[in-house]
């Protein structure tokens, strides 16, 4: 179960930075929509 | 079998099935929140809280515990706390910026918590010291990770700064019960 955790959260980080990185300025800031984080 | 042998084992843990309980609906209002704001980082803070709704049925029992108190009342809150930050009034040209810093931030703390595994636990209490993975690099990584992670809210408005100061507050005043625990 660990090991499952661990490979899954490196995916998901790695996942999360390249979403973060090749996302649409648009895409980039859209507070409005949202009051809270 | 042995899936439901290791959460019956331990069904003489009544915190642990409450804590897990707690972690659960922690996880449904990250779902959500991953939702309603597209921030990506909430999905690994849904990883961290389903990790923990499992090892807290599945944990060890406890060596050396403190008395509940207010004090497990105040770990939940601290544990509760990225979800209070306030989002950006205004268009944030740091958008990447904030959210890498989180990212690293969660996944630190995601990897804590899970090396922790079957000792983990919200409250102070000694199950077992854990020197292996991140551990290795400082004691406290899970504090570390989140007061990392709170850094990007801050840059997303600088209001956070107060809920930082508060959260990194609680943060070392758990450390220092940890440490009390532990020693």
């Amino acid at each position: 179960m660990k090991k499952f955790f661990q490979i899954l959260t490196i995916v998901l980080a790695l996942v999360a930075v390249t979403q973060v990185i090749t996302s649409s300025p648009e895409a980039k800031a859209d507070p409005h929509s949202e009051p809270g984080i | 079998m042995k899936l439901i042998g290791s959460i019956n084992h331990y069904r003489a843990d009544p915190s642990g099935w409450i804590g897990s309980i707690v972690m659960f609906l922690f996880s449904i209002i990250a779902i959500w929140k991953w939702q309603t704001t597209g921030f990506i980082f909430f999905a690994l803070l849904t990883l961290r809280d389903l990790a923990a709704t499992w090892f807290l049925l599945t944990r060890n029992p406890s060596l050396k515990k403190s008395k509940p108190s207010w004090k497990d009342i105040l770990a939940y809150l601290s544990s509760a706390f990225p979800f209070f930050y306030l989002g950006a009034d205004t268009p944030t040209n740091m958008y990447v910026m904030v959210n890498l810093i989180t990212i690293a931030g969660f996944t630190l703390s995601t990897l804590a918590l899970i090396e922790l595994g079957q000792s983990f636990g919200v409250s102070p209490s000694n199950r077992g010291v854990v020197r292996s993975g991140v551990y290795r690099l400082t004691k406290h990584p899970m504090y570390l990770g989140y007061a990392i992670s709170e850094i990007g809210f801050v840059l997303l408005n600088p209001i956070n700064i107060f809920l930082w100061i508060t959260s990194g507050t609680l943060y070392c005043f758990r450390a220092k019960l940890e440490n009390k625990v532990l020693d």
